[in-house]
Parts: C-alpha cells; structure tokens; sequence
C-alpha cells in the first residue's frame, strides 16, 4: 500500500515538475498577457514565408487583422504552432475560427467574414 | 501552375484525446509496475504514426465514441506538429519498453515519467512540448 502510495507521489511529482518547467521558463519571458484579444489576430514570426501573404490577402478580403510576433505570446498561447496562425475571437475571449499556415491563405474569406460577423455582434 | 494542397488539418480533440489516453495508460502502469503497458502505448503510437489515423487505436476511439457526443463545430489545427510529438512519445515509449526488455528498469521507468508528464500536461493545458519543438525546428 506504501509503495502504491509512494508511486501515485511519484507521478504527481512529474507532473508538477514538467509544469513548473514550464511556468519557469513562462517568467523567463515575463508577464503572461491575454494570449489573443477580441477580433481576427495573425500570428507572425521571423522566417515565416506565408505570413506577409497571409496578411495581405486579409487586408484584400476587407479584414485589419492584429498582427503579432509569436515571440510576444506566453508559451502555450499558440497550440500547435506552425506559422502563420490566424484566430478569430470572440467577446468572451473564446477561439471560434483558427487556420494555421497554408489553411490561413486560403481561408482568408472565412477568417475575414467570421470578424466580420463578431464585429457587428459586438457593436450591435 | 499547380495548386498547392492545403496543409493537412487535424480536430484539435484528437491530439488531445490521445494525449490523455497516453498519460492514463503510461500512468497506470507505472503505477502498476507493469511495462508491457508501456510497449503495448508505444506500439500503438507506433502504428498510428506509420500506418496512419485510420489505423490508431485511440484516434478511432475519439471518432467512435467521444466525438459524436461532443456539441458545436469543430476546431482544427495544422497536422503535423502534434504529429511530431506523437513520433516523439512513440520513441521514447519504444526506446524504454527496450530498456525494460534488457533490464534497465530504472530508466525505461524514467523515460516513461517523462511521457505522461508531458502527455498529461498538454492534454490539461494544450501547452505541447513537442509542438513547440517542432516549430523551433521547422521555422
């Protein structure tokens, strides 16, 4: 029973250690700041060969997107995290439309419709 | 000029699903002092990474069982980063289900901490180690 207990410790220790990994390394980079805010928000980073384009063909299907250098989100913000990532948000702060790279090109209509559409909610 | 296909997408449950499915199972045999377990997740990861989606074990059990039961439209993220964890937990699982084999226990149990305490932080969290990895190599 001892040493049933000893390795269900054990396992909650390993968790906890990859998390303060993480929150550690979370300090490192500062403050942590709402990973998105309200709206169509592009994520950019250096290298990125899709994100200019990505951003241009928003702008030409009448979105102004929030631009944002990946190195500014707290670790984690991303998810998955090939580049570009474009997100819409909601209001309520909740994720309701994501495309990472290529899928963010081509579906540049929806994410611009999609802000769209949550703009004139929150005015209205 | 041809088109450029669309990169692959992925439900974001299934990655998470799957971790969590690594994380109980990993857990449970550690916990039980049982490595077959171990080798059994790792063949399993194994075979969805070489086989394909189609052929996973705990990604069909999302499609089967959990996700008609979820509500709302589905979110999807690019494939190939948790696909990249994935080959990652299926290595480490592999290389400590040898370890075992040979005799190594201490290790291949070291290993398979490591595991589930990355399985069970991105599956609560969605902060994926091996994702970020992956972007670090790739970008």
């Amino acid at each position: 029973m001892i040493e049933l207990a000893l390795r269900v410790a054990q396992l909650v220790g390993a968790l906890a250690a990859a998390w303060l990994a993480v929150a550690a390394w979370e300090r490192r980079r500062g403050a942590p700041r709402p990973a998105f805010r309200a709206g169509l928000t592009v994520i950019t980073g250096p290298g990125c060969r899709l994100c200019e384009p990505v951003v241009r063909e928003l702008r030409r299907c009448g979105a102004e997107p929030w631009v944002v250098d990946v190195a500014e989100l707290p670790p984690g913000a991303l998810g998955a995290s090939s580049l570009p990532v474009a997100v819409v948000v909601d209001g309520a702060g909740d994720v309701v439309l994501r495309r990472a790279g290529r899928a963010a090109l081509e579906d540049a209509g929806a994410l611009a419709s999609r802000s769209h559409l949550l703009g004139r909610a929150r005015a209205g | 000029m041809t088109q450029a296909l669309a990169t692959p997408q992925v439900d974001v449950n299934v990655p998470r699903f799957n971790q969590a499915m690594v994380a109980l199972l990993t857990g449970l045999a550690f916990v039980a002092q049982w490595w077959p377990l171990v080798a059994a997740v790792a063949a399993v990861l194994a075979v969805t990474r070489v086989a394909g989606p189609r052929y996973g074990l705990f990604t069909q059990a999302y499609l089967r069982v959990v996700k008609p039961r979820l509500p709302g439209p589905v979110e999807t993220e690019e494939a190939a980063p948790p696909r990249f964890a994935q080959t990652l937990g299926a290595l480490f699982l592999g290389t400590a289900a040898a370890l075992f084999a040979f005799g190594f226990a201490g290790a291949g149990w070291a290993l398979t901490l490591i595991v589930f305490a990355l399985a069970a932080l991105a599956a609560a969290t969605r902060i994926c180690v091996g994702c970020i990895l992956y972007s670090r190599i790739t970008r």
